[in-house]
């Protein structure tokens, strides 16, 4: 059988989403961990620098990805942290691990610290689906999974 | 490795929707704040992530396996 991750039911920014925990590794460093929203309509994966600054990772400096992406009505920058080895916990409970392209989304059209920048979350994007063939199932007792779907 | 991954994981997911269920009451006792959460409570809280992350240091507690959100005083709403 193929991949079969549970997918959360949780709240962010006002509304429910499809959300889902992973844990991310980052070169040598230790692993941290994080929420995202699972977004089709995000082409990348992105990390919020509210959940990069959990660590101690030198992010500033990292090659920008895309200088100018609007989000929700916020102007972000890309820089791209490389590929990183993401894990999620799958529905027999086992740690999944995949390689995944990382960007830390950075806001640059709001004042630094304002409430709305603060609160951005972190989404699973489109690419990550791409490459390893998966989709968001709903399944009729109201569970849903991410899934290797023939 | 991949079972300490999976511990951390399973902790930190509990915590994220124990979290979700506290997030109204977290809104009147710390609004416009940073809040570490864990094991059903509030383990830090202050105006800026560096402040949290030396609380749970304080603490011993690891922030990177720590849920840190952001609580604003009244909720925004966002389609993306």
């Amino acid at each position: 059988m193929g991949i079969k991750i549970p997918l959360l039911k949780a709240v962010s920014l006002g509304y429910e989403r499809d959300m889902i925990t992973f844990s991310i590794k980052y070169g040598s460093l230790p692993n941290f961990y994080a929420n995202a929203i699972l977004d089709t309509g995000c082409p990348f994966c992105v990390i919020s620098e509210s959940t990069i600054q959990k660590t101690r990772i030198s992010y500033k400096d990292k090659p920008v990805h895309h200088r100018q992406v609007w989000l929700g009505g916020i102007l972000f920058e890309l820089r791209c942290l490389g590929e990183c080895e993401i894990f999620f916990r799958d529905n027999e409970n086992k740690s999944i691990p995949f390689k995944q392209e990382i960007y830390v989304g950075i806001p640059i059209s709001l004042k630094k610290g304002t409430i709305l920048s603060q609160q951005i979350p972190c989404f699973i994007g489109k690419d990550f689906l791409d490459k390893n063939f998966l989709s968001i199932i709903r399944s009729k007792d109201g569970k849903t999974y991410l899934q290797e779907v023939d | 490795m991949a079972n300490q991954v999976l511990v951390s994981l399973e902790s930190y997911e509990k915590d994220f929707m124990d979290f979700q269920k506290k997030i109204q009451n977290i809104r009147k006792s710390n609004p416009d704040q940073f809040i570490a959460f864990g094991q059903g409570k509030i383990l830090a809280s202050g105006e800026s992530i560096e402040r949290v992350r030396n609380e749970l240091e304080k603490l011993n507690i690891d922030p990177q396996k720590t849920v840190i959100e952001f609580v604003s005083k009244n909720e925004i709403k966002m389609i993306v």
